[in-house]
Formats: structure tokens, C-alpha cells, sequence
């Protein structure tokens, strides 16, 4: 009984949690590195140590460095532009029932859309290049802030708006000093599904229509059969990704906390 | 002009006559005819059982809501809607804005105003004192108890100059205990600062305690204003006898406007 329950307290631990997170990518990479062997083709599946490898090419070298960076230049620019659109055109769909009712078929329309399937008619309009990639990103980013943004604000508090009215604030400081920031937890999970899709966005763009970025190195690894390449692309987009959606949350605990009541952001 | 002004030459603040309302023309009407006055520095208790329609009146009055027949009038203007003549504390604590300090909550009303930093920081910290909140200023409302919530809320009504505070009973929710704090607490700031208070309750014993007078209502639908019961007592309020007289006397009151009949005279030895 009491053993059991020191283990319980034992795994519950940070240093446990580590421990066991670092055992689970042991495992699996032997595991890899054991079918790898077995299939002896690294064209089909390279080694982990060969991916290794690659990976380091790919971070030591000055040109897949610029990669990494017009890579996620191109999601930050897109993901801000887009978050800050669709928390402009969730607000005012939300605000006004005529305008709602109105736009929301094509919101909901427009939003189930691949991004990806833009880029056509993107590079009619704007060009074989970056404003064409930008707009893909733009496009996964502006849906899902619209939307949790028009929810946020359904849901803000009849009261709240009651009160609003009775101290003679007028619509548009209803908007500004109620609407919004009750809807900021809302804002943030819509930005936070935003900044996903736009790195998944981004990938897709450079493969079709990029010269440079992290998506196209992975395109441009086929050239060479260079799977190990192509895997360590991969790896460092994920990374990457991860690590923005960290900073993420750790910004908006430290900027947005007030607006969440005490509450833990979700 | 010589001498003190007649009562009943004076008008009154507020002015409710004809009002019924119906939520949709298929239904019957919430409450109709009432008819009621109330003076300026009086403390009105507005007593009835839930559902009789006690928020839809205050609704009217604060100017979310236009009666479907009569007028409600503030010094003899209509109402047309809400305006911050009128301060409203909400039964719960969902009005306040949780990412506003309390301090910040109690001065939103000034700084939609236009009321400039130092004036709003005095006053502010003025009703603060008033309400037994200035320790904690600087905190969020989702760190305050259901109490000190109501606090902020009555706060907020008192910072601004308005006419009226409407108050859609704001202890309703609270434990019995910090209930008859926050009364005590309300009764001796209103003695302080006089000021205009229609106050809704469905406890007979807080009427007694808070009210110059007390307006029993049926119960709904169809709900009327069965009758005013002054409340003559000294304040603070205690449990005297004659308190007690008169929880007997608006008891009686409360059945008879459920049964919608008249108070019957010998029912309570007043
Ligand atoms: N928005 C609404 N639509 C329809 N009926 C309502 C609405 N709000 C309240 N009512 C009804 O009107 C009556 C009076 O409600 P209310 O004024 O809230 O009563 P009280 O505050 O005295 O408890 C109740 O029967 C209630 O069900
Ligand atoms: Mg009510």
C-alpha cells in the first residue's frame, strides 16, 4: 500500500516526469534505430543517427540557417497580420447581429478551407513569391481568431453590458473597455490554433511556390534523395513550432493574466 | 417661500404610474398599475415574492427596459433609458470587471464621466473608506469574497453623484451572517450620505431593517403593489419588540398580498 503510494508521489514529480519523457525518446530512437537497420534502406528510413547528422548539417550551414529564419519571418508576420485581422473582423461580426448574421455562412465556409488551397489563385493575384505565401498564412491565421473572437464576445455577461449602459458608456467604449478584454481568453485560443496552422501553412507554401524556407529544403531534399535531410527538416520544424507555442503561452500568461480572472488559461 | 416645504407639495424623485409589463404581447402581464412614489433622500423597500416581478420593475427604472402601459418619470422627466442618474448594483458580481482592479472597478463610472485622475482617486478612495474596502484596493474582484464583491458593487453606486441607487437584492446570495453586516453597513451609510435608495428584497426581515417604507407586492402574474407599510424605527436597528411588531405586521402584509386580498384589520396587534 505505502509503496504504492510513494511511487504515486515519486512519478508525480518533476524530475520523474522528465525522467520518463526522456526514457520514452530513448526508447523510440533505439526502436528507429533497430527497424532502420533491419530495412538497410536510408532512402526509405534513415537511421536516427543519420537524421543526427543531417540535422546538424542543416543548423551548422549559413544557407539552411536563412532557411530558418525566412521560415519563421514569414509565420510571425502572418501570424500577427492575421491574428490582429481576425480579432478586427470577430469583433465586428460579433458586435453587430445584422453584421453576423450576415457574414457568418462565409465565415463558416471560408474557414473550412485549406489554407494550402489558396495558393493558386494567390499567385494570380499577387505573384509567384512572398506576398503569395504570406497570404496562405494570413488565411490559416484569421479564421480561428475571428471565430473564438465572436465567441468571446457572445458570451460576455448581460450585467457587464447592463452596467456599461447604466454609467453612460458609449458603444463604441462598450466595445473597447467591455467587449474585448471579456473576450481576451477567447482571442487567445483562436490564436493559439492560429499560430499552429500557420506554421503548418507555411511549409505547404514554400514547398509549392518558395525559394527558400524550411519547406522548401524539405521539397528540394527529394532532389537528392536525401531522406535523412528531409526527416531532419522535419524535426526542426516541429521543434521550432514547439517552441513558439511556448513562448506563446508564456507570453500570455504574463501579458493577458488579468483577463483571466484567476482562472488557468486553457 | 416661508417655512419648511409641505411633504405633499413636494414632488417626488420617481414617479411610477400605470406601469404594467408583459415579456411578450401572448402573455399575461408580469405586474400591472403600479403606482408609487418615492421621495428624495428616501430609502424605498420594494418587497414581494420571486418571480413577481420585482427585477422587471427595477429594470424599468433603471431604463433597460420601457414599461408596455405608464410612464416612470425622474423629477418629472420621462425615462427613456438607462443614464448615470441612476447607479445600479446587480444581484450578483457578474457586472464587475475582473480585469479592473477593485479600485479601478469603483472608478469606471467617474472615468466614463470624465471626471479627471486626482478628483477620481479621491473619491473613489472616499466610498472605499465608506464601504470598508480600502485595504483592499488593489486587488482583482475574483480575490474578494461574496461580500466584499457586493461592496465593490455598492462602491460603485456611491462614487458618482447620481440621484438613485437601484440595488436588485445585492445580498441575496451572501451567508446570513455577512447579510447582516452589509445591512448594518448599508443602513448607517445611507443615514451618512442620504441618498435616494429603491432597494428589492424578498426577505421581510432586511426590509425591516433597511426601508422608510416598504411596498409589498403580490405575487405575479398580474402582480400589483398591495399596500406601503412605513417603518418608523430609530437606526441602527435592533431586535426591539417594536422591530419585531413590524415583522409581523409586514408578515401579514406578505399573506394577504399572496392571497390578493386586503390586510384584515385584528390580524396583528399593532
Ligand atoms: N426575459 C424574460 N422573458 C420572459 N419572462 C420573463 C423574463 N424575465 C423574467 N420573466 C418572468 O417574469 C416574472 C417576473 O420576473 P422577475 O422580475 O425576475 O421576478 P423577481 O425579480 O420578483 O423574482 C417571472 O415569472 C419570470 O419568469
Ligand atoms: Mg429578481
Amino acid at each position: 500500500m505505502s509503496a504504492v503510494a510513494a511511487a504515486r508521489v515519486d512519478l508525480s514529480g518533476r524530475g520523474a516526469r522528465v525522467g520518463l519523457g526522456l526514457l520514452g525518446v530513448v526508447v523510440v530512437a533505439a526502436a528507429w534505430q533497430a527497424v532502420a537497420a533491419a530495412t538497410g534502406n536510408p532512402l526509405v528510413l534513415p537511421a536516427p543517427t543519420d537524421v543526427v547528422t543531417a540535422l546538424v548539417q542543416l543548423v551548422t550551414d549559413p544557407q539552411t540557417r536563412t532557411d530558418l529564419l525566412d521560415t519563421v519571418r514569414r509565420v510571425v508576420a502572418g501570424f500577427v497580420a492575421g491574428s490582429v485581422g481576425g480579432l478586427l473582423l470577430g469583433a465586428g461580426i460579433g458586435s453587430f447581429r445584422v453584421v453576423r448574421e450576415l457574414l457568418n455562412p462565409y465565415l463558416n465556409f471560408l474557414r473550412t478551407v485549406a489554407p494550402i488551397a489558396w495558393i493558386v489563385p494567390a499567385t494570380i493575384w499577387l505573384g509567384v513569391g512572398e506576398p503569395s505565401i504570406l497570404f496562405v498564412v494570413v488565411y490559416a491565421a484569421v479564421f480561428p481568431v475571428a471565430i473564438n473572437t465572436i465567441s468571446g464576445i457572445a458570451a460576455v455577461d448581460a450585467d457587464k453590458l447592463r452596467m456599461a449602459r447604466a454609467v453612460g458608456l458609449s458603444p463604441v467604449g462598450t466595445f473597447a473597455r467591455i467587449l474585448v478584454p471579456s473576450a481576451v481568453p477567447f482571442v487567445m485560443v483562436g490564436a493559439r490554433l492560429g499560430l499552429g496552422l500557420s506554421f503548418m501553412a507555411v511549409v505547404g507554401a514554400e514547398m509549392i511556390i518558395g525559394q527558400s524556407g524550411l519547406g522548401y529544403v524539405i521539397y528540394d531534399a527529394r532532389t537528392f534523395s536525401n531522406t535523412a535531410l528531409m526527416f531532419a527538416g522535419i524535426l526542426v520544424l516541429g521543434v521550432v513550432g514547439y517552441l513558439f507555442d511556448l513562448l506563446f503561452v508564456g507570453l500570455r500568461s504574463s501579458l493577458f493574466r488579468k483577463y483571466y480572472a484567476g482562472r488557468e488559461a486553457a | 417661500m416661508t417655512g419648511q416645504p409641505d411633504v405633499q407639495t413636494v414632488p417626488p424623485l420617481l414617479e411610477v404610474s400605470g406601469v404594467s409589463y408583459s415579456y411578450k404581447p401572448s402573455l399575461p402581464p408580469v405586474m400591472e398599475g403600479i403606482d408609487l412614489s418615492i421621495r428624495s433622500g428616501e430609502f424605498f423597500v420594494l418587497l414581494g415574492p420571486s418571480g413577481c416581478g420585482k427585477t422587471t420593475i427595477l429594470n424599468q427604472v433603471a431604463g433597460f427596459e420601457k414599461p408596455t402601459t405608464g410612464t416612470i418619470s425622474l423629477k418629472g422627466e420621462k425615462i427613456t433609458g438607462p443614464a448615470p442618474d441612476r447607479a445600479v448594483v446587480f444581484q450578483g458580481h457578474e457586472s464587475l470587471l475582473g480585469w479592473l482592479t477593485v479600485r479601478q472597478n469603483v472608478e469606471f463610472p467617474l472615468k466614463v464621466a470624465g471626471v479627471g485622475t486626482g478628483e477620481r482617486r479621491a473619491r473613489a478612495q472616499k466610498v472605499l473608506e465608506l464601504v470598508e474596502l480600502a485595504p483592499q484596493a488593489d486587488k482583482f474582484p475574483h480575490e474578494l469574497s461574496g461580500g466584499m464583491k457586493q461592496r465593490v458593487q455598492i462602491a460603485r453606486g456611491l462614487v458618482t453623484d447620481s440621484r438613485m441607487i437601484l440595488m436588485d437584492e445585492p445580498f441575496g446570495a451572501l451567508d446570513a451572517q455577512t447579510r447582516g453586516t452589509l445591512q448594518a453597513e448599508l443602513s448607517d451609510i445611507w443615514e451618512r450620505e442620504r441618498r435616494t435608495v429603491l432597494f428589492i428584497t424578498h426577505d421581510i426581515a432586511e426590509a425591516v431593517i433597511l426601508a422608510d417604507r416598504v411596498g409589498v407586492m403580490s405575487s405575479g402574474p398580474r402582480a400589483y403593489l398591495h399596500s406601503i407599510v412605513p417603518i418608523d424605527l430609530p437606526r441602527p436597528r435592533r431586535r426591539t419588540a417594536e422591530f419585531n411588531e413590524y415583522i409581523d405586521l409586514l408578515e401579514a402584509t406578505v399573506s394577504a398580498a399572496k392571497a390578493r386580498r386586503p390586510l384584515e384589520t385584528g390580524t396583528v396587534a399593532a
